[in-house]
C-alpha cells in the first residue's frame, strides 16, 4: 500500500487513526503492530510471516546479547544474531543476483535461475533491526522487554516501504511513553505529511512522466532534451524520496513519534561529501557509524582509508539494488569521494562556491542517469547523445518538454532553502493563514491527481 | 488534543467524511461519464486473501467508487490546463468552447497496413471503390489549436494513400472543407464530423463522381439539445457547454435494417433513432450506433447498391448517401466476421466505400478480417 493511494488516504489511514486514539493508550502500542501488519500484508500477506519472523528473531537477539555475561558471549551473540538479519536480507533481496554472477563462471553453470520476489520495505526494516542489536551490544540503549512494543518498532508502517532508517534509541522513549502524542504533534504530522504527499503527487509524478518520455528513446530527445531528462529524473527522484520521507516523519508525528530529518537540500551541496551529508541522511549515517567507523574509517594509513570508502560505497550501491550496475553507480561515488579526500575537497574550497555547486550538480546528475538505466545499451545510447548530441527533437518531445517548463522551474525553486526561509520570516497570522490554505489546496489538488489516474474511460466507443 | 490547528483538522474532516461518504452512500454500478461498468466488491476467500486478490480488489473498487470522482477528474483536469499542460494532453481546451482531440502519435505502418489491405480487396472485387479518410477536426480547425501542438497528419496520409491506391478513389476532403468556411463542420465536444460537416463530405463525394447531392434546402433540420461528445468525456473538462446535435432528413422512404449475429433483425423507417436522445451518447441518434451490418434501403433512389466498409464516421454519413443509392450495406469489422466478398456477391453490389476517420486509419486493425 503506497501512502500516495486512495487506499491509504482515505481507507486506511483515517480508520486506523480513529481506532488508536479512541482506544486505552496502554493498547495503542499493540494496536499499532495490528496496523502495522495490516498495511505490510496488505499487497502480499505472504510475508507478513517473514515479518514476524525478522521482530522475534530480533527481539530474542537483543535479550540475548544484553543477557549474556562475558563479552565474548555478548559478542557471540550479536554476530549470530547479525548473521540471521543477513541470511534473510540475502536470501530475499541478493540470491537471485547471486546466483546470476556466479552462473556467468563455468564451474557454474548449471546453478538454477533463482526468481525470489523482494519482501518490501526488507532493506529497511533488516537495517533497523541491526541497528537496535548493535546499539544494545554497545550499550547505547537498553533491549526492548516488550514484544509487541519491539514488534510496532521494526514494523512502524510510516517508515516501513521507504525510511527514513529509524534508529530504536530514537524512538525508544516515546515507544514507552503512553502520553507521547499533543495535537501540536498531530497538527505538525499533518502539514509534513501533506507536503510530502505533494512533492510525490504533484512533483514526482508528473516529472515521471517526463522522465518516461525523454529517456524511452534518447536521438528522439536530442542532447538538450537528454539533458532536461537527466534533470527531470533527478528531481523526480528527489521529490519522490524526498516526498516520502517527509510522508513517513508526518506520520510519525501524527501517532507521537520524531522521526530524524532524512533530506536537507541536497542539490545545493557544494561537494559530493557534502551531497551525501544531505541525502538519504539516515542511510549515509547507518553505514557510516555501523560500517565505515568499525572498519577504522578515516583515522587509518591512507590506502586503508581509501578502501574503506570504497568498501562503504559498493556496499551502498547493493544495498540500492541487487545488480551490478548500482554497485558500479556507489562505486562511482567512491572514486568521486577518494578524489575529493585525496585533493579535490581542498581545491574545491579555494575556487568560488559557484565551481563546487556545478560541480557536484553535474556528477550527481550524471549519477542518476547510471542509477535510473539498469540496460547498458540504453545506458549508453543515452550518455552518448548527453555528450555528444543527437538527433533533433521530434514535436512529441518538445511539446513535453515546453509544457513542463513551468513545472520544471518550480520544481527548482522547492529544492532551494529560499521558500521555506521566506515562510518562515513571515508574521505569524499570515503565516498560519498561508498554512492553512496550502493545505486545502494541495490536499484537493492531490486527491484529484490520484482519482484522474484511475480515471479510465472505454474509449473504444470512439470507433 | 489540544492545540489541534485548521489543516490537522481539515485533513481528518476530509479524510473521515470521503470514508464515511463511500461506506453510506449509494454505489452505481455504471459510470456514464467513462461509459463503463465499474468494480464490484470482492468476494473474500482464504485463496483470494492469501494470493493478495482481495487487496487489488478492494484498491479497484474504492478508485472506481470514490465519492465525488468526477469532481476530482475535473479539478486535475483545470490544474493542468493552469499549469500549462494543455498542448501535452489528450484533448485540447481550445477557444469557442472546442475540445479538440491530440493527433495520434504512431508510426504510419498500420496506415499503410490498413490502406494497401482496402485497396487490394476493392481490386479484387473489381467494383468502382472510393475512400473517404475524414481528417480529424485538429487538421482542419488549426486556427484554434494550442502553441506547440504536434503536427496532424492528414496531408501526410493523403500523399501516402494516393501513392499506394491503385483502385480507390481519394478525394481530398481538407480542400472540400475549406470550400465551406462558415460551416461548423465539427462538434465542439466530440470528433465526429457535424451534419454539416457530413454533407460536406456527401456533396465532395457526389461532385467527385459526377453527380450533383441533393441541396441543403431539401432537409428538414431538427436540432437537439444536451450534446456531450467523447472529447468532453475523456477529458475532464467539465465546464465546457453541452451542443447541439443536428438532424438532416430528406424526408427519403428508407428502411433500416440492422443486424447482429446473436439478435433478431431490428427494422426501423428512419436513419435517426430519437429515443437515443435519451441515452449516454446522443450520437447513437444516427443509425443506432456500433451494429455489425446495417442495410438502408431506398426504392426511390435510382443509383447502385453501395457496400460501406466504415467506422462511426459513416453513420452520420450513410443516411445523405441513401438518397442516392438504392441499398447501402454498412459493414463494421469490429463485429462482422463472414466474407464480405460473399455480402457483395450475394446483394449485387454496384459500388464499394470505404469510410473511416483518419485515428482509426492510424490505429486500428480489424482491416485484417477483410476477406
Amino acid at each position: 500500500m503506497l501512502f500516495s493511494s486512495l487506499l491509504f488516504l482515505f481507507l486506511f489511514l483515517p480508520a486506523v487513526l480513529c481506532i488508536y486514539y479512541l482506544l486505552p493508550r496502554r493498547c495503542r502500542n499493540g494496536f499499532l503492530l495490528l496496523a502495522d501488519l495490516i498495511f505490510y500484508g496488505f499487497g502480499e500477506p505472504a510475508f507478513i510471516l517473514l515479518m514476524l519472523i525478522s521482530i522475534v528473531i530480533n527481539f530474542a537477539g537483543g535479550l540475548w546479547i544484553a543477557h549474556s555475561r562475558t563479552a565474548r558471549g555478548k559478542k557471540l551473540s550479536l554476530a549470530a544474531a547479525l548473521c540471521l538479519n543477513l541470511l534473510l536480507l540475502g536470501i530475499f533481496k541478493y540470491a537471485g543476483f547471486i546466483s546470476d554472477t556466479l552462473r556467468l563462471l563455468p564451474a557454474f553453470t548449471g546453478l538454477p535461475q533463482l526468481e525470489i520476489p523482494l519482501p518490501i520495505g526488507i532493506s529497511f526494516y533488516t537495517f533497523q533491526a541491526m541497528s537496535y542489536l548493535i546499539d544494545v551490544y554497545r550499550k547505547d540503549c537498553l533491549p526492548q522487554k516488550n514484544i509487541l512494543s519491539f514488534g510496532a518498532y521494526i514494523s512502524l508502517f510510516p517508515q516501513l516501504i521507504a525510511g527514513p532508517i529509524v534508529r530504536y534509541k530514537d524512538v525508544s522513549d516515546a515507544l514507552a511513553n503512553p502520553h507521547r502524542e499533543s495535537g501540536a504533534m498531530f497538527s505538525d504530522g499533518v502539514e509534513l505529511f501533506l507536503v510530502g504527499l505533494s512533492k510525490k503527487t504533484l512533483l514526482a509524478n508528473p516529472l515521471g512522466a517526463l522522465w518516461a518520455v525523454l529517456s524511452e528513446n534518447p536521438n528522439a530527445a536530442g542532447q538538450a532534451g537528454a539533458w532536461v531528462g537527466a534533470a527531470a529524473f533527478s528531481l523526480q527522484l528527489y521529490f519522490d524520496f524526498s516526498g516520502y520521507s517527509d510522508m513517513a516523519c508526518g506520520l510519525g508525528k501524527m501517532f507521537g513519534f520524531t522521526f530524524c530529518e532524512n533530506f536537507h537540500y541536497p542539490y545545493i551541496a557544494k561537494s559530493i561529501s557534502d551531497f551525501w551529508r544531505r541525502w538519504h541522511m539516515s542511510l549515509t549515517t547507518w553505514f557510516r557509524d555501523y560500517v565505515y567507523i568499525p572498519l577504522g574509517g578515516s583515522r587509518c594509513r591512507l590506502p586503508r582509508a581509501l578502501l574503506n570508502v570504497a568498501i562503504v560505497w559498493a556496499l551502498t550501491g547493493l544495498w540500492h539494488g541487487a545488480s551490478w550496475n548500482f554497485v558500479f553507480w556507489g562505486l562511482y561515488y567512491a572514486v568521486l569521494l577518494i578524489l575529493e579526500k585525496l585533493f579535490l575537497g581542498k581545491l574545491l574550497t579555494r575556487l568560488p562556491a559557484v565551481v563546487g555547486h556545478l560541480y557536484t550538480l553535474f556528477f550527481v546528475v550524471i549519477g542518476w542517469v547510471l542509477f535510473a538505466l539498469e540496460d547498458v545499451q540504453q545506458l549508453k545510447c543515452y550518455l552518448l547523445v548527453l555528450f555528444c548530441g543527437g538527433g533533433t527533437p521530434d514535436a512529441i518531445v518538445s511539446v513535453q518538454v515546453m509544457t513542463s517548463l513551468p513545472l520544471l522551474i518550480v520544481a527548482v525553486i522547492a529544492c532551494l532553502p529560499v521558500t521555506k526561509r521566506l515562510y518562515f520570516t513571515m508574521p505569524h497570522r499570515p503565516r498560519r493563514m498561508l498554512t492553512s490554505i496550502c493545505s486545502i489546496l494541495a490536499m484537493l489538488l492531490c486527491t484529484a491527481s490520484l482519482v484522474s489516474d484511475s480515471y479510465n474511460p472505454f474509449l473504444y466507443f470512439r470507433f | 488534543m489540544r492545540h489541534l490547528r485548521f489543516p490537522a483538522i481539515a485533513f481528518m474532516a476530509m479524510t473521515i467524511s470521503m470514508l464515511a461518504a463511500f461506506l453510506l452512500l449509494p454505489q452505481k454500478t455504471y459510470s456514464s461519464t467513462e461509459r463503463r461498468y465499474l468494480a464490484e466488491a470482492p468476494t473474500v476467500t482464504w485463496s483470494s486473501l492469501v494470493n493478495g486478490e482481495v487487496s487489488e480488489g478492494v484498491e479497484d473498487y474504492l478508485t472506481d467508487h470514490f465519492p465525488g470522482r468526477n469532481l476530482f477528474v475535473g479539478i486535475h483536469t483545470y490544474w493542468n490546463l493552469l499549469t500549462g499542460h494543455n498542448a501535452a494532453g489528450r484533448v485540447y481546451h481550445c477557444p469557442n468552447d472546442y475540445l479538440i482531440k491530440a493527433p495520434e502519435n504512431c508510426p504510419m505502418e498500420q496506415f499503410e497496413k490498413n490502406i494497401s489491405r482496402f485497396d487490394s480487396f476493392a481490386a479484387q472485387m473489381g467494383l468502382p471503390a472510393h475512400l473517404l479518410m475524414i481528417p480529424t477536426a485538429g487538421d482542419i480547425l488549426d486556427e484554434f489549436l494550442p502553441t506547440g501542438h504536434p503536427p496532424y497528419h492528414y496531408k501526410e496520409c493523403l500523399t501516402k494513400a494516393q501513392q499506394l491506391c491503385q483502385t480507390l478513389s481519394i478525394p481530398d476532403l481538407q480542400a472540400a472543407f475549406s470550400a465551406v468556411p462558415n460551416q461548423q463542420l465539427y462538434y465542439k465536444t466530440d470528433h465526429h464530423l457535424t451534419s454539416a460537416g457530413c454533407y460536406a463530405v456527401y456533396s465532395a463525394f457526389c461532385r467527385a463522381n459526377g453527380y450533383e447531392p441533393l441541396p441543403e434546402n431539401a432537409y428538414q433540420i431538427t436540432a437537439y439539445d444536451g450534446f456531450h461528445g467523447a472529447n468532453w468525456t475523456s477529458s475532464g473538462y467539465w465546464l465546457t457547454p453541452a451542443e447541439q446535435i443536428e438532424t438532416w432528413d430528406a424526408g427519403l422512404p428508407l428502411t433500416v435494417t440492422i443486424s447482429e449475429s446473436d439478435k433478431p433483425d431490428m427494422i426501423s423507417d428512419s436513419a435517426f433513432f430519437l429515443d437515443n436522445l435519451h441515452s449516454d451518447d446522443l450520437y447513437t441518434v444516427f443509425l443506432d450506433g456500433n451494429h455489425a451490418l446495417v442495410r438502408i434501403s431506398n426504392p426511390a433512389a435510382t443509383g447502385g447498391k453501395l457496400l460501406i466498409l466504415r467506422d462511426s464516421y459513416a453513420h452520420c454519413l450513410a443516411p445523405f448517401l441513401a438518397a442516392n443509392y438504392s441499398e447501402i450495406i454498412l459493414v463494421d469489422l469490429r463485429y462482422y466476421r463472414y466474407p464480405v466478398s460473399e455480402l457483395i456477391a450475394q446483394n449485387g453490389i454496384t459500388e464499394l466505400a470505404v469510410i473511416f476517420g483518419l485515428d482509426n486509419l492510424l490505429t486500428d486493425s480489424n482491416s485484417g478480417w477483410l476477406s
